[in-house]
C-alpha cells in the first residue's frame, strides 16, 4: 500500500560521473533512513522544472525520493510497504 | 509493389511494460502476479505481469473479474509519468542503433536497421545487444522482432514472449504465412476475422491467393491491403519522430470515480476536459472546428456525438461551450462512465486581432494563463469551479511522443 507524503526531507547524495546522482541516506521526520538499494530513477516535469525521481529501499519499506533541481531541494513523496 | 529484399526492420515489444516497471521499482513485486490499473479505482486492468497473466489476467478486464481469477493479485496505481520518461530513456537506447526510430506506442517501437546492422556484426548480434543494454539499464526485458518489414517484424515479435527474439528472413515468408491464421497479423482484429471467414479465408495463405478485385469489392480501399498482407508485403516506410504527420485530432478522455447522471457534475467533467484538450491545441500551434464529444454508459455502451462550426476555435471556453450544447442534445439512458471530448478538423492557428474587449482579454488571460501552467506546471492556475476537482485522466494519450530528454 502506498501512502502519499510529499514533505521535505534532508538528504546524503553522491554527485558522481558515471551514476550521476545517487541518494545514499535522508532524514525524515527525525530519524535515519540508510539507502540500501536505488531500484529505479526517472524524470518528470512540472512546467520547466525538472524533478529527478528516485525509488528506493532500506530493507524494510520503499521511498520515492525526488530531487527539484530549480529549487535544489529534496522530498519524500511517497512511502509504500515492503509486502 | 516496391519492397526492396534487402530492407531490415526491427520491431521492440517491452513485455508487461507497465507492470516489468511496477516490479523494478518494488523489489517486493517481483515474481507476484500484479495488475496495473488507472488512478481511478474503478478503472479496468492497464497490463498483467505475466505471473498475473498465468491466472488469465489480462488488459481491459475489470478489478473484480481480474480479482476472481486471480485472488491474491496485487494491484499497482499507475504512474504515467514514470512510464513515459522510461519510453523516452529507451528511445534514446535505440538511436544508437539507427536514426530511424518510430515510436508506435509507449511500449513499442520499429527501427530500421537495414543500413546500422553490419554496424553490430548482424542483426541477431545487434538485437542480442539492445536486449542486453535495455535489461542492464532499466531491468526490463523486451521481444524483438526482425523482419523485411513492419507487418512481418511486429508478427516475429509477437510470436516469442516474454524475452523473445525470432528472426524472419525472406526466403522464409511464404512457407510461414501459408496456414497462419489471419488474426495472427496486426490489423486484423476479430470483426475483420469473421468478414474475412465468411468468404473462406482463415489463413494468410488463403488470404494471400485470394482474388485482390473480390477482396476490394468487399473491403473497398483495405480489400487490396489485406491481399498484400496475406503475402506478408508491407511497404510502409519507418516514420521518426521529426518526419510524423501533421497532428490529426487533440483529445482526452476519463472514467469518472463512480458512474454519475447529474448534469451538473457531468459539465465539470466537461470543463476540464476541454481545457486539457485546449491547451493541448494552443501548445501546438492548432485550432479545429469540430468538437466531438464521447460517453461511456455504466454497461460500456460507448458512442461518440460531434459538432462542426464555422470557425475554428483553440479557447477551452469554446470548446466547453460546444461540448455542452452536445450534452444538452443527448437524453441519457444510463448513467456515465467515461466522459471524453476532442477537437479535429485541426489547422495551425493564425493569428487573429480580435475587435472586441471582451475577445481581446479572453485572448490575453487564456495566454497568461497558459504561460504560467507551462512554467510552474498543468492547472497552477485554473477555473475556480475546477479547484476541488482536477486529477489527471490517467490515460497515456495515443499520440503520446517522447520529447527530448
Amino acid at each position: 500500500m502506498a501512502f502519499p507524503v510529499g514533505e521535505p526531507i534532508q538528504v546524503g547524495a553522491i554527485f558522481g560521473s558515471k551514476t550521476k546522482l545517487r541518494p545514499v541516506w535522508f532524514i525524515w521526520r527525525g530519524r535515519e533512513y540508510r539507502v540500501q538499494k536505488v531500484t529505479y530513477c526517472w524524470n518528470e516535469r512540472e512546467g520547466k522544472a525538472l524533478i529527478r525521481h528516485f525509488s528506493v529501499t532500506d530493507g524494510a519499506n520503499l521511498y520515492d525520493l525526488s530531487y527539484h533541481t530549480a529549487e535544489m531541494n529534496w522530498y519524500l513523496a511517497q512511502v509504500e510497504d515492503g509486502l | 509493389m516496391n519492397q526492396s529484399p534487402s530492407r531490415r526492420i526491427m520491431h521492440v515489444d517491452m513485455n508487461s511494460f507497465f507492470a516489468s516497471v511496477e516490479q523494478q521499482c518494488n523489489p517486493w513485486l517481483r515474481g507476484k502476479p500484479v495488475a496495473v490499473i488507472g488512478s481511478n479505482k474503478r478503472t479496468i486492468i492497464t497490463t498483467a505481469s505475466y505471473e498475473a497473466r498465468a491466472f488469465g489476467v489480462k488488459t481491459g478486464m475489470t478489478v473484480p473479474e481480474a480479482k476472481k481469477l486471480c485472488p491474491d493479485l496485487i494491484l499497482v496505481t499507475g504512474d504515467n509519468k514514470k512510464y513515459t520518461d522510461t519510453c523516452a530513456q529507451l528511445v534514446s537506447l535505440y538511436k544508437n542503433y539507427s536514426p530511424a526510430v518510430e515510436v508506435f506506442s509507449v511500449d513499442e517501437a520499429f527501427l530500421d536497421i537495414t543500413g546500422s546492422t553490419k554496424l553490430f556484426g548482424g542483426e541477431e548480434k545487434m538485437a542480442r545487444l539492445l536486449k542486453e543494454e535495455i535489461r542492464k539499464k532499466l531491468g526490463l526485458t523486451c521481444s524483438i522482432g526482425i523482419a523485411p518489414n513492419k507487418l512481418l517484424a511486429k508478427l516475429a515479435s509477437d510470436r516469442q514472449k516474454p524475452d523473445g527474439l525470432v528472426i524472419i528472413r525472406a526466403e522464409e515468408v511464404t512457407a510461414l504465412l501459408e496456414d497462419l491464421p489471419v488474426k495472427e497479423l496486426c490489423g486484423i482484429g476479430p470483426h475483420l476475422e469473421q468478414y474475412l471467414a465468411a468468404m473462406g479465408i482463415k489463413t494468410c495463405g488463403e488470404l494471400g491467393r485470394k482474388d485482390p478485385a473480390l477482396l476490394k469489392s468487399r473491403f473497398g480501399v483495405i480489400g487490396e491491403k489485406l491481399h498484400l498482407m496475406g503475402l506478408g508485403m508491407d511497404d510502409s516506410p519507418v516514420i521518426p519522430l521529426e518526419e510524423e504527420e501533421e497532428l490529426k485530432s487533440v483529445g482526452h478522455s476519463m472514467t469518472l470515480e463512480k458512474d454519475i447522471w447529474n448534469r451538473e457534475l457531468i459539465a465539470l467533467h466537461l470543463l476540464q476536459l476541454s481545457e486539457m484538450v485546449g491547451r493541448r491545441l494552443r501548445t501546438y500551434g492548432c485550432q479545429g472546428r469540430t468538437v466531438a464529444l464521447t460517453i461511456r454508459y455504466a454497461d460500456f455502451t460507448t458512442f461518440t456525438k460531434q459538432q462542426t462550426l464555422k470557425d475554428s476555435i483553440t479557447h477551452t471556453t469554446d470548446i466547453y461551450q460546444t461540448a455542452l450544447r452536445i450534452i444538452s442534445s443527448i437524453r441519457l439512458e444510463q448513467a456515465v462512465r467515461l466522459l471524453g471530448v476532442s477537437v479535429s478538423n485541426l489547422c495551425k492557428r493564425a493569428v487573429q486581432l480580435c475587435l472586441f474587449e471582451k475577445g481581446k482579454k479572453k485572448g490575453l488571460a487564456t495566454q497568461a494563463m497558459d504561460e504560467i501552467n507551462g512554467r510552474y506546471g498543468e492547472f497552477t492556475v485554473t477555473w475556480g469551479t475546477l479547484l476541488m476537482r482536477y486529477h489527471h485522466s490517467g490515460v497515456i494519450s495515443p499520440s503520446w511522443r517522447p520529447e527530448g530528454r
